[in-house]
């Protein structure tokens, strides 16, 4: 069976007001956008909060999807929306001050140093240690493999600064591992 | 051992990430893998990418699932948010809101329009029957005489309806959701409607008593009654409220002035009075006016500033 094509349905159905299709939306994409929000913020009942609030808005404007992109892409952009709104009214900042700074600083990369070559638990810590802005690209592209394309709709970016927070996303990973080998010696 | 990757168009950095889940077009990808095939530097940060994809994955599936009481609490929160009206509910809602609003505008525009307004037009429809009756005036002077009375009993009130030096509690209404221009029009419709009222009553007592046509006798002061008002209106918004009623009641004496010239000078017709009554100009002019005045209101108190 064409799975797109069930999505696709299936807001159809929600649209008309199918409790039963949400239900069966939810069952398929609970991990991906719990997952996807918990990129934005570490507090487990708060990205439980802008779950509820993702399907309540998919429940109120399901008519809007126009099929110009994946329901899926939909489904984040959806998320994306509900996560910054609540966040900016609660005055919590999905850039990471510090990161910034960080950034700026990052010099050339050793000669000895490859994040092949890093522990895969130590790359996981890095990567818990990134901000939500360069966690959600990471995870839209390499854990929920959307294309550039897609990411930058679901994020409301061009697809150049979806390439940029890639790129600064993986030369923070590295900073931190350096940093933390040479607090290790 | 690693390689930084030159900034040049000829390497594929950017496109590891997309060429790693799989998503560049058949072409993109093939030229990718060419490039790999014998770029070292590449070759090095496709590694780094893999690592950071299993890393991501990884962080990902250990990621505990939300609760099992989240659709629940999505039904509750949905049953709890208003419904999507119909248009005719929604047709409804504001039309009972424009009630509202009217209906409050009765409170709020000075007490002297409705007692001075009863008295003048009742008062001169008095005069005017005892004018007809004991004196034997004509009856076209006695309609003219009405219609003079209620038209400028008309603008005088509306002259008074709005503006600051009007109303002690207008910064309060500016700062409700209700647009002035709506409010402004509510009192406009109120005090007009009032007069209209008034004015028709007066009209019967004066038809019944005469015999006239009364559709006769409403030409007489209907338009100049719209028209006058509309006028007032505005100069009290653009100007002041006493200046609009010097200039009312300068236009309703230039207006009367052939009538009389045309009674006891006929020789000195140099005026048309059918003008001044009920005409399709006449309305037009009003209603231009009026609408000029509900645009221009939200203007008039910083302009009085």
């Amino acid at each position: 069976m064409d799975k797109p094509t069930d999505d696709r349905q299936l807001l159809k159905r929600i649209a008309g007001g199918d409790r039963q299709a949400l239900s069966e939306l939810y069952t398929c994409y609970q991990r991906l956008l719990f997952n996807y929000l918990l990129q934005l913020t570490p507090d487990y009942g708060l990205a439980e909060e802008l779950l509820q609030d993702t399907l309540v808005a998919i429940w109120k404007s399901a008519s809007s999807f126009g099929g110009r992109s994946s329901v899926q892409t939909w489904l984040i952009g959806v998320a994306r929306r509900q996560a910054h709104n609540t966040l900016r009214q609660r005055k919590i900042s999905l850039v990471n001050e510090s990161e910034v700074e960080e950034l700026a600083a990052v010099g050339p990369e050793p000669e000895d140093f490859t994040l092949a070559s890093t522990a895969r638990d130590e790359l996981v810590e890095a990567f818990k240690q990134l901000g939500p802005v360069h966690r959600e690209v990471l995870v839209l592209i390499l854990v929920q493999e959307l294309s550039y394309e897609e990411t930058a709709a679901a994020l409301n970016v061009p697809v150049g600064t979806v390439k940029s927070r890639l790129s600064n996303a993986k030369r923070l990973l590295r900073a931190l591992l350096v940093t933390r080998e040479g607090a290790g010696r | 051992m690693t390689f930084q990757v030159p900034q040049s168009q000829n390497h594929v950095a950017d496109l590891l990430p997309a060429y790693i889940n799989r998503t560049l077009d058949g072409p993109t990808s093939e030229r990718v893998h060419a490039h790999l095939l014998h770029c070292e530097a590449c070759q090095s940060e496709l590694s780094s990418w893999v690592a950071v994809r299993d890393a991501a994955q990884l962080a990902a599936a250990v990621t505990p699932l939300p609760s099992a009481n989240v659709l629940n609490a999505v039904w509750a929160k949905i049953d709890a948010s208003p419904r999507q009206v119909s248009i005719g509910q929604w047709f409804l809602k504001h039309v009972l809101h424009l009630w509202l609003v009217f209906r409050r505008q009765g409170q709020l525009v000075y007490k002297s329009i409705w007692i001075g307004s009863a008295l003048v037009i009742l008062g001169g429809c008095g005069l005017v029957l005892f004018s007809m009756l004991q004196l034997h005036n004509h009856s076209r002077d006695a309609e003219a005489a009405l219609a003079l009375i209620a038209t400028v009993t008309s603008a005088a009130g509306v002259a008074f309806i709005y503006g600051r030096d009007n109303d002690a509690g207008l910064e309060i209404t500016l700062s409700t959701p209700t647009s002035i221009r709506i409010v402004m029009f509510c009192r406009l419709l109120l005090v007009l409607g009032y007069d209209f009222a008034l004015s028709a009553l007066a009209s019967i007592v004066v038809a019944v008593a005469h015999g006239g046509s009364l559709w006769e006798i409403f030409q007489m002061w209907l338009g100049p009654m719209l028209l006058l008002s509309s006028i007032t209106l505005t100069l009290s918004l653009l100007i002041g409220s006493w200046f609009a009623i010097m200039a009312a009641l300068v236009l309703e004496a230039l207006q009367d002035l052939p009538l009389y010239v045309e009674r006891h000078a006929p020789l000195l017709q140099f005026a048309n009075p059918g003008m001044w009554q009920t005409s399709p100009t006449v309305l037009f002019l009003a209603v231009l006016l009026i609408i000029f005045a509900v645009f221009y209101a939200p203007r008039q108190p910083r302009l009085s500033n």
